[in-house]
């Protein structure tokens, strides 16, 4: 049942050369990558970026590029960060590294003095429609972190742009490019998992989600801390669930017809504006639910994806497929097992009425061999690539859109506490 | 120092008694696959199964070989 490959490329490119129509319509933007292996080292072909935003996930994407450096013909040469430290760490970075970028305080600045082509941008929720909308603009092909935008409005400006401008807009959402989710998702669009009844989704965190403040400054406390202010963020919703939604939509190849759910701040009552646990379900045209919970107070269940089928379910996160019907155990375990109950089993005194329907213990099958890689370089080389390409599949953009305004809208519909649908202006 | 002597005769023995457990594990294997309405191809995929299962049969029979010597031993010091 396991998808063994030599290497990412080689899986790439059996599975853009040997997936099924309807998986391959899923996800388009595998052809693009089969065919990303240009390593030419012609100065003229140097795909040149900018990192706008070098704090905590724009530095892990500065990392993550890095493995390409030596592979995929690229320079990063400037860094943009209104934060000093976060700015000296990512050139320090650059530099060990042996790229020597130009370091802006404002992206502004940066855009209309460095000749680049494209611009990864890491700024926290907020800040991505003004710095996106603004690069589109200016001509450049944009990688912006998911999740999109703080408002519909904001989501829906951004896509726009990316349509006037004819310039890429990549969001990110790695597990695109991630080789489980790939095997999966070709596995579920050719039905394998029969008919999908539910998914079910949720990310559980134990720790207050705050870093810490230079000199525990107060000043610093909305800037560094902004996921937990709704002025910036929706907190789990942004933050985590918009990854999610997004892997839903994938594996449903729909969007929800409508949302509904509920929120609070239960744990960590310490003048945060967001909840810190909250529950959502999404409805699908075709009837499938969509059950999604996130907390920040327990750990044990961390996250996952499920996608449950009448045929069987495939959990992503841990890379395993569980058939409905699991393999026969074989008839020489099945009878030293009877000998062991018979000689050390309990001795019922009465049939019960009622046998507990508890989870299964078959722990099914990996979907595939060797899952140590990085999805997010991995789409960091697929933005690479698109700058290459000139342009990138519009499918990937409007998974994006479509996580971020549904994100965006499991808001609302929590705040409001009632079961929402998309307004007409926000459906593409 | 008392030298132990391992004959050839006793080792062909001993190989005799593991390849009868061997035997017998199979047999067993194939009992199971009928019981279990389970697939034929299964004697020749659980040979590992069955390899251990003759080694475990092999170490009960030796020590019951062993405990056998032991009192039969002591009964004759009686004597």
């Amino acid at each position: 049942m396991e998808a063994s490959y030599k290497n990412r490329r080689d899986f790439i490119k059996q599975l853009a050369l040997g997936g099924s129509a309807a998986f391959l319509a899923a996800s388009p933007w595998l052809k693009v990558l089969a065919q990303n292996d240009s390593n030419s080292k012609a100065a003229s072909d140097r795909v040149r970026l900018a990192i706008i935003g070098t704090g905590s996930r724009g530095n892990e994407l500065l990392r993550n590029i890095m493995n390409y450096k030596d592979e995929q013909n690229f320079e990063i040469t400037a860094l943009c960060d209104n934060y000093e430290p976060h700015l000296e760490y990512g050139l320090n970075y650059c530099h060990e590294n042996g790229m020597k970028p130009n370091t802006y305080n404002n992206y502004k600045t940066l855009i209309e003095k460095e000749q680049i082509d494209g611009v990864i941008i890491a700024t926290p929720l907020h800040q991505h429609t003004h710095i996106t909308v603004d690069c589109l603009q200016q001509g450049l092909h944009v990688f912006c972190e998911k999740s999109m935008a703080r408002t519909l409005d904001d989501i829906r400006l951004m896509y726009d742009t990316h349509l006037l401008s004819g310039k890429i807009l990549q969001i990110g959402h790695q597990r695109l490019f991630n080789p489980v989710y790939l095997e999966g998702m070709q596995r579920i669009h050719n039905g394998q998992l029969g008919t999908i009844g539910q998914i079910r989704a949720y990310w559980h965190r134990n720790n207050n989600w705050r870093r810490d403040l230079p000199n525990n400054d107060q000043r610093f406390e909305r800037q560094i801390n902004w996921r937990l202010y709704k002025e910036y963020s929706a907190g789990l919703l942004t933050e985590l669930m918009s990854h999610q939604i997004q892997v839903a939509n994938w594996a449903l190849q729909q969007t929800p017809v409508s949302v509904m759910g509920t929120g609070s701040i239960r744990f960590w009552n310490d003048g945060r504006e967001v909840n810190d646990n909250i529950a959502v379900i999404f409805s699908y045209p075709d009837g499938t639910q969509c059950i999604y919970d996130s907390m920040t107070s327990n750990k044990k269940y961390g996250l996952e994806e499920q996608i449950m089928g009448h045929l069987g379910t495939i959990e992503f996160e841990v890379n395993r497929q569980y058939s409905e019907e699991p393999p026969v155990t074989p008839g020489i375990q099945q009878l030293i097992n009877d000998i062991e109950h018979g000689i050390f089993g309990k001795l019922p005194i009465g049939n019960s009425s009622w046998v507990p329907e508890t989870a299964s213990k078959y722990n099914g099958e990996p979907i595939i061999t060797d899952d140590k890689f990085s999805d997010t370089a991995m789409q960091l080389e697929a933005f690479i690539g698109f700058i290459r390409n000139g342009k990138a599949p519009d499918k990937i953009t409007k998974e994006g859109y479509n996580a971020s305004v549904w994100t965006i809208l499991a808001e609302e519909a929590i705040e409001k506490g009632e079961k929402l649908t998309l307004p007409d202006q926000y459906k593409i | 120092m008392k030298n132990i002597v391992i004959t050839s005769k006793m080792i062909k023995k001993e190989l005799l008694i593991w390849t009868a457990m061997f035997v017998i594990a199979q047999i067993a294997n194939l009992y199971a696959i009928i019981k279990f309405d389970t697939s034929f191809s299964e004697l020749y995929s659980q040979l590992g199964y069955v390899f251990a299962l003759s080694i475990v049969l092999y170490v009960l029979l030796l020590l019951i070989r062993y405990f056998y010597g032991l009192s039969k031993k002591l009964l004759q010091i009686r004597k």
